[in-house]
């Protein structure tokens, strides 16, 4: 610990809240999950697993706030967001500060999620514009127009995962509860501190009762929001096995479904790359947010003979400043779960087991301080192939492996033969090369010397493969089409 | 004192340039109140502007803050560009100190500026201005 690091907003929460149709609602669940601030391994709050019928309590709300809503002009309608962005603004510094607790990523990184949250919420103020259908005199014969209207379906569900606890919700509500529709929001039982700020804020901001409700839980409350009728549709953020699952059991009942999965990112380095701007950007890629985002590096492809690049890339990892979050001149903090911790060391362990080479071994690296940390220093693998588990499974966690290939065109085999196919990159100032990469390798989101290619809020933000599931990617242009039906009105006035 | 932290990614980098505008705007502030003739106004002027500037990087370090290229800073001291933060009563030496400050400030913000657009969020422009408009000033009080 410095002096310069920054106050947490409270040292216990006690049991986070549901929000039901305007209000902070205890929940009478039996079940309860401990939240802990992985820099100290101290419980922070609890979090109640809600039942089926709290769940379905949510829903009601949303239902029945849903018919009013829609009936309210959008110019209206985004008042409440237009208020909420202001809060946030207010807030900025303690939502940082929360997530920083919760999750354990660095001050920086946390400030960063909660611009990306403002972004989508100015993104949603803009939906009287971006709502408006279209409109075609004579469009079906003379006299006879033809016109597209975008109307809202109802209720709506987000289920978020644990890496981003301010910022993934915002990818789906703002657009959704800005075109007509309700929403209801299941956070991360092991994050769900900073949605209880954020819905304090959202409180304030004066959202109708029922509006825009949360219900803390596991999959009892999945479950139930995938099989209501009520429920239009569902965005999903999470692992691939849980976003198949919830892909499957929502489109069975009838559901529209965007379910994001996980990802395993190839980020290729040409032999003409230029390292001084490349090296800082990769490490930033792969040790950024302690490597738990789906737009994480996980293998460096190497384009021929680099020695320059290894060395290099080992040594800015090595660099790296890793310690609670709180402090700002923290570059790594802690992974975010105890149960994540083990699996990343298992993970390690297992890639050593295989004959992959441990250039760089942050395990059993200690932060002075905070003994209870789940700490993991950078970790770096080379002449990891195809035949390591490590090249194809994803890790979620601060590790490397280097990947060694001959040309441009093996490194986007390889990247192509993985089963995700989420993001990746090319450092390279051949402007061939580049283009042959954007075009031919599997990514939804694709960095041309740039580590990780995060859509901003106005562009849609979705993978391929086994990463996403679904047609409508969440953010953007995207977003209002998934929170909207269109409707064909053809006429003629005799 | 405010707080200089380490120089060790974007975020650090703007919490010292605010550290450092505040740091200046009190010593021009503190300077003007003593018998410095002339150079009154100027430093009630570079008290206001030094305050204005750490307003604005505050709102640029939430602003243009971007997860995109968000990544670790090298090569940035910060001993090198601590500011004296003692004001001598003389009004002399106190004109000399506050232009010493202003000398720091731009000091930091022409080398803030070499690191470049990517690490600096593409506000190295207005680095560069900070750092004109210190030395000018620096000058223009130079006793």
């Amino acid at each position: 610990m410095t002096d310069q690091t920054l106050p947490v907003e409270k040292q216990h929460y006690g049991r986070v809240k549901n929000y039901v149709d305007g209000e902070f609602v205890d929940s009478h669940a039996d079940r309860t999950l401990d939240v802990v601030d992985p820099a100290t391994g101290r419980t922070i709050a609890h979090c109640p697993m809600s039942t089926a019928g709290e769940v379905t309590e949510a829903i009601d709300a949303a239902q029945e706030a849903y018919e009013e809503w829609r009936e309210t002009p959008p110019n209206i309608r985004v008042q409440p967001l237009f208020r909420l962005k202001t809060l946030v603004e207010e807030n900025y510094e303690r939502i940082a500060r929360v997530l920083v607790q919760e999750h354990g990523k660095v001050i920086d990184e946390a400030r960063g999620s909660v611009r990306r949250t403002l972004d989508n919420i100015e993104f949603a103020c803009g939906i009287p514009t971006l709502m408006m259908g279209e409109f075609l005199e004579d469009g079906a014969a003379t006299g006879i127009d033809e016109e597209v209207i975008r109307q809202p379906m109802g209720v709506f569900s987000a289920i978020v995962p644990f890496n981003f606890p301010a910022m993934v919700p915002y990818w789906f509500w703002p657009h959704a509860v800005a075109c007509g529709n309700t929403f209801v929001i299941k956070p991360s039982e092991q994050v769900p501190v900073t949605q209880q700020l954020m819905f304090e804020l959202i409180e304030e901001a004066g959202f109708p009762d029922g509006v825009i409700n949360m219900v803390n839980g596991d999959k009892e409350a999945v479950d139930t929001l995938l099989v209501d009728p009520r429920v239009k549709g569902i965005s999903f953020v999470g692992s691939t096995p849980v976003a198949r699952y919830i892909y499957a059991t929502a489109a069975k009942h009838g559901k529209r479904v965007q379910c994001q999965g996980g990802a395993k990112n190839f980020l290729t380095v040409m032999p003409d790359a230029n390292l001084d701007a490349a090296i800082p950007n990769l490490i930033a890629s792969f040790y950024g947010n302690t490597g738990q985002r789906c737009l994480a590096g996980a293998n460096l492809v190497v384009v021929g003979d680099n020695d320059a690049l290894i060395e290099r890339f080992v040594a800015g990892a090595k660099a790296l400043k890793v310690g609670n979050g709180l402090d700002p001149t923290v570059q790594m903090g802690p992974l975010a779960a105890k149960k994540h911790h083990e699996r990343v060391l298992a993970m390690i362990q297992d890639a050593v087991d295989q004959g992959g080479e441990l250039l760089l071994d942050g395990r059993g690296v200690e932060v002075p301080g905070y003994p209870d940390g789940y700490w993991l220093g950078p970790c770096v693998f080379d002449g990891i192939g195809q035949q390591h588990d490590i090249c194809y499974e994803e890790v979620f966690g601060p590790v490397a492996s280097i990947v060694r290939v001959a040309d441009l065109d093996e490194a986007i085999t390889l990247a192509n033969s993985s089963r995700y196919g989420n993001a990746s990159s090319i450092y390279t100032s051949s402007g061939k090369a580049a283009r042959e990469y954007k075009s031919r390798v599997q990514g939804g989101n694709v960095g041309i010397n740039v580590g990780v290619a995060a859509p901003m809020a106005y562009f849609p933000f979705g993978g391929m493969a086994g990463s996403f599931f679904g047609d409508l990617h969440g953010q953007a242009k995207d977003g209002i089409n998934f929170f909207t039906d269109r409707k064909v009105v053809i006429t003629r006035w005799p | 004192m405010a707080e200089f932290p380490e120089l060790t990614s974007f975020g650090p980098l703007f919490g010292f340039a605010v550290a450092l505008e505040q740091n200046v705007a009190e010593l021009a502030r503190a300077a003007g109140e003593l018998e410095v003739g002339d150079a009154g106004d100027a430093l009630a002027r570079s008290a206001k502007k030094h305050t204005k500037r750490a307003r604005e990087l505050e709102n640029l370090r939430r602003e243009r803050l971007n997860e995109v290229v968000l990544q670790p800073l090298t090569g940035m001291d910060r001993a090198e560009f601590l500011p004296p933060t003692e004001l001598p009563t003389d009004p002399t030496a106190a004109l000399a100190t506050v232009a010493e400050a202003d000398r720091v400030a731009a000091t930091f913000y022409e080398r803030a500026a070499e690191l470049g657009g990517d690490v600096l969020m593409g506000v190295d422009k207005k680095f560069r201005k900070y750092a004109k408009q210190s030395r000018q000033f620096a000058e223009s009080i130079e006793p």
